[in-house]
């Protein structure tokens, strides 16, 4: 663990795809409880950055430190427990399970943790109801709506409480109320001292961050206005 | 949910498949079952015809089955005069046609006066005169099977003759021969001065293994066999149905590891994007696999407990096969249950592996990109 308010610091990454040098010395710090919207134009190299992020993918150069461990570090075996403990990560297209129930989807992201059973029913209850879905506990995701899909695919994020939350596009593909929110949750859990990397095209989800940035060629531009895609 | 739960659940949620993998297995145990149940069986038999009349050894040819066995008849009154042996009962064995249902029924040439020796008890009627051409005592199993009894007539071998008597020997194999005068089947045969087998028993103050060698180095011709270890000695028939067993054991498994294989690779690729999650969440490549392996296993248990009812209905097809009547006693041991259930559980395991590693070692991103 970082001693220091720092949760996330990345320095120089690049990462390379053939020929195509997507990022190019990105430089990143992100406190404890801090919210950051990316954005950038598609292909910018937004959802990369995040996937690197969340050690889904490696870079070709650079330094990523999360919660004061360093990735290049791990062994690819130490990388399934940081992305179990560290960060909770939340894609656009949710990527739950369909035949299991939102309850049950939560619960599969804390199987080899310390929780048991019931306590591992108890924690993802908590979630559905500080989402408002705890009447939706039961339904399998073809049952739910776009909305409420998000929202169990945020407290599957959330259920081994990382200390940093890599959302991609998370009100991609939501209508407005839907998407407002999803956004309200992501404003509620940084004020809770959550540290959330968003990557979004939709200025009201922006407009809740305390930092907009936007990727342009492969590095960062800092102090940017909330910005849609161009 | 429990981790054998989601198991459950994700088996659950793919009957097709499963009932598709579990018919591997199961068509498996079944072969694997009904084979042990073959081979355990005629080893049975084997040891039955060893042992008729409580002897306490069998005289053979050497190299020769029991069946195909030849023995001069001066040769084992020879033998009944070594020191040890008690009494001394030479048997003719043969096999004929009765009907189509029975075409391998084997008859019995016996002196009557050595059917007592010979441990055989008279249920119904009378014994056959010594040299009647005629006459002819049943088994009462083979006498129930082909519906006769005393005082019936039956032909065979364009012969016609009396049932005379219904007998049992205490042992299945007995039970469903016919038992003919050891002359009149001899002639029948052309083998008049031979027998098939000899049963021996000792002196109560001798021992076995004391008199066995002594016929032993005096006849060499001939093998004394105590125990299916000298059987195995003597002769190769044992071995060959053993190896016939582990040749079927080996093609069952390799047809049902295919099976499993196959569905199982084939449920990867359909839950590719599912491992992709699953990995980016945070669960381990070893809990992936045990995953993978935890389904196929139950699904091969479920396999299992098909194959040993298809099992059952195949040993009792068997059973009632014409040409192995009277041979074939199913022995319904513990012991073949537990290599089917090991069976299913081999072959589940090995079938999934490929897939199971395939899923725990997919990148998840490359996986999660997967439509």
């Amino acid at each position: 663990m970082s001693d220091d308010q720092t949760i996330l610091r990345v320095n120089g990454l690049v990462k390379r795809f053939g020929p195509d040098t997507v990022l190019d010395g990105v430089d990143l710090s992100v406190e404890r409880g801090e919210f950051v919207a990316l954005t950038g134009r598609s292909g910018a190299g937004k959802s990369t950055l995040i996937h690197l992020l969340g050690a889904l993918d490696a870079p070709d150069a650079g330094t990523i430190v999360v919660d004061g461990i360093e990735l290049g570090s791990h062994r690819r075996s130490g990388l399934s427990r940081f992305r179990r403990e560290h960060v909770g990560i939340v894609f656009q297209l949710h990527n739950l399970i369909p035949r299991l129930t939102a309850v049950q989807n939560i619960e599969l992201a804390m199987f080899s943790t310390r929780r048991s059973r019931s306590q591992r029913r108890e924690r993802a209850m908590e979630l559905l109801r500080a989402f408002d879905l705890e009447r939706r506990a039961l339904r399998r995701p073809p049952q739910l709506s776009g909305g409420e899909r998000s929202r169990v695919a945020l407290a599957r994020g959330l259920a081994n409480e990382p200390p940093l939350l890599l959302a991609d596009e998370p009100t991609g593909s939501l209508d407005d109320e839907a998407a407002g929110v999803v956004g309200a949750h992501l404003r509620a859990l940084a004020d809770d001292g959550v540290a959330i990397v968003s990557v979004s095209h939709d200025r009201r989800l922006n407009e809740l961050a305390d930092r907009n940035l936007k990727i342009v060629d492969g590095r960062i531009e800092e102090g940017m206005a909330p910005l849609t895609e161009t | 949910m429990t981790f054998f739960g989601l198991i459950f659940h994700n088996v659950i949620a793919h009957k097709l498949r499963a009932l598709l993998t579990a018919a591997a297995v199961a068509i498996g145990v079944m072969a694997v079952l009904a084979l042990g149940i073959l081979t355990s069986s005629l080893r049975a038999s084997a040891t039955e015809i060893l042992q008729v009349g409580n002897a306490d050894f069998t005289i053979v040819q050497k190299g020769a089955n029991p069946l195909d066995s030849v023995i001069a008849s001066k040769d084992l009154t020879s033998m009944g005069k070594v020191e040890g042996v008690q009494s001394l009962v030479g048997a003719l064995l043969e096999t004929d046609k009765y009907d189509s249902a029975n075409p391998a029924v084997i008859e019995v040439g016996l002196e009557p006066s050595a059917q007592k020796p010979f441990g055989v008890i008279i249920l119904k009627g009378r014994s056959y005169a010594a040299h009647s051409p005629n006459e002819v005592m049943l088994g009462f199993a083979l006498a129930e099977s082909i519906h006769k009894t005393v005082g019936d007539t039956l032909q065979m071998g364009g012969k016609t003759r009396k049932v005379v008597g219904l007998y049992r020997t205490g042992i299945s194999f007995g039970d469903s021969t016919m038992m003919f005068p050891l002359s009149t089947l001899q002639s029948e045969n052309q083998v008049a001065g031979y027998v098939t087998l000899g049963f021996v028993k000792v002196d109560p103050g001798a021992t076995v293994a004391t008199v066995k060698n002594r016929i032993a180095s005096k006849f060499v011709q001939y093998a004394p066999i105590a125990s299916l270890s000298d059987f195995g000695r003597t002769s190769n028939t044992l071995t060959l149905v053993d190896a016939a067993n582990t040749g079927g054991t080996i093609l069952a498994a390799v047809i049902a590891i295919s099976g499993v294989l196959n569905t199982t690779l084939l449920s990867f690729f359909e839950r590719i994007r599912e491992f992709g999650v699953l990995r980016s969440i945070g669960w381990a490549r070893p809990r992936i696999v045990v995953l993978v392996l935890g389904e196929a296993l139950m699904v091969g248990v479920v396999g299992a407990v098909f194959g040993l009812v298809l099992g059952w209905a195949a040993v009792n097809v068997l059973q009632n096969l014409g040409s192995l009547r009277g041979y074939f006693k199913p022995q319904w041991e513990a012991d073949v249950f537990w290599r089917s259930l090991y069976f299913a559980i081999g072959v589940a395991i090995v079938g999934a592996l490929y897939p199971a590693l395939r899923a725990a070692f997919i990148s998840p991103l490359e996986a999660l990109r997967r439509e």
